[in-house]
């Protein structure tokens, strides 16, 4: 309570507030904002009238900024700046005339080759730069599925392998040639059936039994492609697996933190608003350093997580003011600067990292690099500027315990709750000290040991002596 | 008082002698007892409070004594009460405070681990918590062990019945537990009730 009080003070200029997660019980400790709005951008500023329920904004590969218009049936191709270059709303097929239905995801190659998901048309179209049809993808079939192929959002890798998130399909993503042709499901969700459930079931008879909720898989929302092809997706309604990073066997091999909350996805912070810890993650994108941006489409908020999982820091929320959100869609990232298109409002805003949130994910690479010399002075700022900012403390105990200066190692450890970290560097500490006084340990030792024999000797003498005695 | 209490090292290696000595021929037994458990009570607090960082708990602030003494002192209390409740029923030769006392010796090895494991704290890391450990458990199998042979001489029991009244004194406290509950939260239910009606009619028009 007294955290919810206090927040407001430390909010500074941003309409929202930013916490991050403490070690004991779950904790939440109020920090300072890592990123803020700058500029809210509508379909006026960019000169293209009013956007309608846009659902996909996206950096492509070749470096400018793809928007899905989805209420329009149109695909907006921004520069950085954010000025339209152009508006694709249709394209010619043999000389004649179409236009999408409802387009939801866009993907564009480095060279330029736009993947449009045409989702109300069932089809992904694929135009070169200058939006000449180059394939058209309407003709999927889905092998062993009966679903309608609703293509919804996409994403290609670097041998032009086509992952698709589509409408329905809970067997996972599906993978299609560069041709369009169905090839596999893709790391599909797996189910968590509920032990009551199962045992209640047992209790019903078929008809009952077909009348309950399935258990099936739940359906991805969203996916990104990294520099290295693997593929970042991210699930609502789901507790765990919210976000995963999916290998070619379709494992997930995302890291998730080492231990306690500060691995969790979604929000600890539970207001009347938002009762649930589990985020309904709609997008995700990666920066330079692979850290994770996701947007919760629940709470409207960014969350940032380290290439570990761990929170850094989050931005974002619900309401009318800039920097809040009605019904965010997607979130994008370049250079420190992060766009989130909210479908409600057909706005995009633009963050901008904070210093404060600069300097943690500074610092942070630094430390994930292992430089860790090197993060002491950024961390050791971040802890001045947010004294409650937990991580801070743990990472400098970690740079003074390269520097294998453990006693002051573990005063920082002590003050991130880092019992395991501590631990360590007192067992260097006392381990040092045992072998600096080696000597003179063995010496005492071997005293205190011939004293004692000496002595149960001399005992044992004088007893013997006194049975004689009597 | 003090020597009957330092009777206490020569309970822990002879406990049906030591337990037998206590019961017929010590003097000041309760006294001693009630000092060896404000011992107990505060190496408990200490230990708490005063162990190292990676030993202890985290959240030092939220340490509470008086929680941190009850959860010592009430189940004994409990488990005196229902004992000795059961046992007069059941042909048991000792009093209340035969008991008590009893059961107070029998904690003592958990009395004497404490300072070694809150020293051990500042001594060992937590890759070799297994020894810190292991004198825990030894602590506590000796004080069960000790119970055990205390509670057979005092009622006059034979170790089976001794065990079996064990087990039935905690269903009793098991059931004390959730009658005070239902108590507890019948009368919450009275009170609230009561005062909605005093509410009721103050503010009657």
């Amino acid at each position: 309570m007294a955290i919810l009080l206090t927040l407001p003070l430390l909010m500074g200029s941003v309409p929202y507030a930013s916490y991050g997660y403490g070690t004991i019980n779950d904790e939440v400790f109020p920090s300072l904002a890592g990123a803020a709005p700058v500029r809210l951008i509508t379909g006026a500023d960019l000169g293209v009238g009013a956007l309608r329920n846009p659902r996909d904004f996206r950096f492509g590969k070749d470096g400018l900024i793809y928007l899905a218009d989805t209420g329009n049936h149109r695909i907006l191709v921004l520069d950085g700046d954010l000025s339209v270059l152009r508006v694709i709303d249709g394209f010619d097929r043999d000389g004649v005339r179409e236009t999408f239905s409802s387009p939801e995801g866009v993907f564009a190659r480095a060279d330029g080759t736009l993947y449009i998901a045409d989702t109300q048309n069932g089809r992904i179209v694929v135009l070169d730069k200058d939006g000449s049809l180059l394939t058209l993808m309407d003709q999927v079939q889905l092998t062993g599925s009966t679903l309608t192929f609703r293509p919804q959002k996409l994403g290609v890798d670097g041998a032009g392998r086509v992952y698709v998130v589509a409408g329905g399909s809970t067997e996972g993503l599906i993978q299609l040639t560069d041709e369009g042709e169905f090839v596999r499901f893709f790391g599909s969700n797996r189910v968590r059936p509920n032990p009551i459930e199962i045992i209640y079931r047992l209790f019903l008879t078929r008809t009952q039994r077909q009348s309950r909720e399935q258990f099936v898989p739940t359906e991805y929302s969203n996916l990104h492609i990294d520099d290295i092809d693997l593929v970042y997706t991210t699930t609502r309604n789901v507790r765990e697996g919210q976000l995963k990073r999916l290998n070619a066997l379709g494992d997930d091999i995302l890291l998730r933190g080492d231990t306690g909350s500060r691995a969790v996805f979604g929000d600890l912070m539970l207001t009347p608003r938002n009762m649930s810890r589990t985020a309904q993650f709609m997008s995700v994108c990666l920066d330079a350093d692979e850290n994770i941006y996701a947007l919760d489409n629940a709470t409207g908020k960014v969350f940032v997580y380290d290439k570990t999982g761990y929170m850094k820091f989050m931005f974002g929320g619900k309401g009318d003011q800039m920097g809040l959100f009605a019904d965010p869609h997607a979130v994008a990232e370049k250079d420190g600067t992060i766009y989130v298109l909210d479908a409600g409002r057909g706005t995009v805003t633009q963050f901008r990292l904070t210093e404060f949130g600069e300097k943690v994910l500074l610092a942070n690479r630094l430390f994930l690099q292992g430089d860790f010399e090197e993060s002491l002075e950024p961390w050791t700022e971040v802890a001045r500027m947010d004294a409650g900012y937990e991580q801070a403390w743990y990472m400098i105990g970690n740079a003074y315990f390269g520097r294998k200066d453990y006693a002051a190692a573990m005063e920082y450890f002590e003050l991130g709750y880092a019992r395991g970290s501590y631990s360590r560097a007192f067992g260097e500490l006392r381990d040092d000290w045992l072998r600096d006084n080696f000597a003179i340990l063995f010496i005492l030792a071997a005293v205190g040991l011939i004293g004692l024999a000496v002595y149960v000797n001399v005992r044992r003498r004088q007893k013997a002596g006194r049975g004689k005695a009597a | 008082m003090i020597t009957t209490a330092r009777f206490a090292f020569y309970v822990l290696f002879h406990p049906i002698d030591g337990f037998w000595e206590l019961k017929y021929h010590k003097e000041k037994t309760f006294g001693a007892a009630n000092l060896i458990l404000a011992l107990l009570c505060l190496m408990n607090v200490a230990s708490m409070q005063f162990a190292s960082f990676h030993y202890g708990i985290l959240d030092r602030e939220s340490n509470n004594i008086l929680l941190n003494i009850s959860s010592f002192v009430l189940p004994l209390l409990a488990w005196t009460v229902l004992n000795w409740a059961l046992s007069t029923l059941l042909d048991g030769k000792a009093t209340m405070k035969q008991i008590w006392v009893q059961s107070v010796y029998s904690l003592v090895p958990l009395l004497l681990s404490m300072p070694v494991l809150l020293v051990m704290s500042y001594v060992m890391t937590l890759s070799e918590y297994p020894f810190y450990a292991l004198i825990q458990t030894l602590a506590v199998l000796w004080c069960v062990f000790l119970f055990l042979f205390g509670n057979m001489t005092i009622q006059d029991y034979t170790m089976s019945k001794t065990i079996a009244m064990a087990f039935f004194t905690f269903l009793g406290i098991a059931a004390t537990i959730f009658i005070g509950i239902i108590l507890f939260s019948t009368f919450q239910q009275l009170i609230s009730f009561v005062s909605t009606v005093i509410t009721e009619i103050r503010y009657m028009p």
